[in-house]
């Protein structure tokens, strides 16, 4: 796996324009990604606080 | 006309349902008049993607033929309703607002749809909606936005924006619409109504279009809290269709319902709502707190943990798990999709996987400290329910709007990534006429209490509704 996640707007444009065969507007994928940027930044401070006990839980019958 | 009808139809879904069973008017005297108005207003509101003339009356003839004691242990008995166009009926058309999907006859029936019908209710269409519930204003290209019935230049919110807008008008006695980020509370904040979101697991989503399984829920909208209460009793447990229901058991959620607020404690946050809202819904919200004192709660200002990076964390799950059910759709068919839409779609093929698994790391670690910085101190919360009133069309049709678009969810969308009972209540108008709402949170699976409090705030600052039939372009005159 890659440690470094690509930069969202050459995700974004790689992955859309080019594999996918959409023609997206670049323009339109940068801004994208720098909103995207914002959400993951965001996290960053609550995901650096993650323990190896913090798994995925079974959210799915509301759990308390 | 039915002059008695059209009268009933105004009414709650709990008195309607109480007359019918009555035999005080026939259930096929209520749908005619429901399918009647329905036809009147949907060009002015486009709330509707199907009117189902027949099969309504039908449904109502077979209804009407059942005898008295049978009548009485049908909850829902004779009242008509109509649902996002998102839920399957199998040998129906279920488009989701979608071109791609305008022929798609749906295979199976959604388990929440059974449990309707089970209860008596008269299915009498389908309603509009975001595509694929994939945005908070209702755009499609397939049949265009459903109107605010309050204002027709307006949006009825999203992504259940015909469920909200054709309960405003009184064309339906409760709707079921599905909520991700706010896509209940937000159209029913917008239109003026109740919406509730569920604890997640509460509610089936067998034969429900999903946009996030992480966030999807499946909530009642109506125009009272009992309404919603009642409804709320009819779909919630377990399903063995959908392997992520509690098998908790289901409370009569009607039953203490009247209980009062006396030695409740209900939250106000002093942080981030009131400085993100509009001045006048902060100024609302402080008003609801005032009502609620006076009705015996206690108020108490707290700290609540920042919902901005929660808020983030469910943004990641959503565009990722709605681009990874999209993927195959988006490839082939990217043309046929809403611009809005497609956009949002895209967005999540940027999402990287280590961000992804992190959300869903960070959800039972944040519902814990949630709970414990929260509701160790306070029974419920409360808050905004949206940070604006509903927005022109033109304003969220513009191409730079994206960043409202993510923005109207704000106040919504960290409930759906802790999982928690929240529900829409609707308090007053903006000076422009447009409805604004508060919102109630409260601990999983406390959904009575959330109603309890709505229900008490309710017979103070009973809700409005727009007079009908609509006007074009103005904002209308409100009936009680």
């Amino acid at each position: 796996m890659n440690p470094e996640p690509r930069p969202p707007a050459d995700a974004v444009r790689d992955y859309v324009a080019f594999r996918q065969g959409i023609n997206l507007d670049i323009k339109k994928a940068a801004t994208m990604a720098r909103e995207l940027a914002a959400y993951v930044a965001a996290t960053e401070d609550l995901r650096a606080t993650l323990t190896p006990g913090d798994q995925p839980a079974d959210f799915g019958k509301g759990q308390s | 006309m039915n002059r008695t009808a059209e009268k009933l139809l105004e009414c709650s879904l709990v008195e309607q349902v109480s007359r019918l069973q009555d035999g005080e008017i026939a259930v096929c005297d209520l749908v005619e008049v429901a399918l009647a108005r329905s036809e009147r207003l949907q060009p002015h509101l486009n709330c509707f993607i199907n009117l189902d003339r027949d099969g309504a009356l039908t449904r109502a003839r077979a209804l009407d033929a059942l005898p008295a004691c049978e009548r009485r242990t049908l909850p829902l008995f004779g009242v008509p309703v109509a649902h996002k166009d998102l839920f399957a009926r199998a040998g129906r058309i279920v488009t989701f607002a979608s071109k791609l999907y305008a022929d798609h006859r749906a295979s199976e029936t959604a388990t929440v749809m059974k449990r309707f019908d089970d209860a008596g209710a008269l299915d009498i269409g389908t309603l509009n909606l975001t595509e694929f519930a994939c945005g908070p204003y209702g755009l499609n290209i397939l049949v265009g936005p459903t109107r605010n019935p309050w204002n027709l230049a307006h949006v009825a919110g999203g992504s259940s924006s015909g469920s909200a807008a054709a309960l405003a008008a009184r064309l339906v006695a409760s709707s079921l619409g599905t909520d991700t980020g706010g896509s209940v509370r937000g159209p029913s904040s917008a239109c003026g109504v109740f919406g509730l979101l569920p604890t997640n697991g509460r509610v089936s989503r067998h034969g429900v279009l999903p946009l996030s399984h992480s966030l999807d829920n499946v909530g009642p909208l109506a125009r009272s809290a009992r309404d919603i209460a009642r409804v709320l009793g009819v779909i919630a447990g377990e399903d063995a269709n959908d392997a992520t229901t509690s098998s908790k058991p289901v409370p009569d959620y009607e039953a203490g319902i009247s209980a009062g607020l006396r030695e409740l404690r209900i939250g106000q946050p002093i942080n981030y709502y009131s400085e993100q809202a509009d001045r006048e819904i902060a100024t609302m919200v402080e008003e609801t707190a005032r009502v609620l004192a006076d009705l015996g709660a206690t108020i108490v200002s707290l700290e609540v943990p920042d919902p901005r990076p929660l808020d983030a964390l469910a943004n990641i799950l959503a565009v990722a798990e709605g681009t990874a059910y999209h993927r195959e759709d988006i490839r082939r068919h990217a043309d046929r999709y809403t611009p809005s839409v497609r956009d949002r779609i895209l967005f999540g093929f940027s999402v990287d996987a280590v961000s992804y698994i992190d959300a869903l790391r960070l959800r039972g670690r944040e519902l814990n400290r949630y709970m414990e910085a929260v509701f160790t101190k306070v029974d419920a919360l409360l808050l905004p329910a949206m940070p604006r009133a509903a927005p022109r069309r033109e304003e969220v049709e513009a191409p730079e709007s994206s960043d409202l678009s993510f923005s109207f969810g704000k106040f919504t969308r960290s409930f759906n990534y802790l999982g928690l009972p929240a529900l829409a209540v609707p308090h007053g108008r903006t000076a422009r006429g447009l409805p604004i709402a508060f919102q109630l949170v409260g601990r999983p699976f406390e959904e009575a209490l959330v109603l309890r409090i709505a229900h008490a705030f309710e017979q103070v600052v009973p809700p409005r509704f727009p007079a009908v039939p609509v006007p074009a372009e103005s904002a209308v005159p409100e009936i009680a």
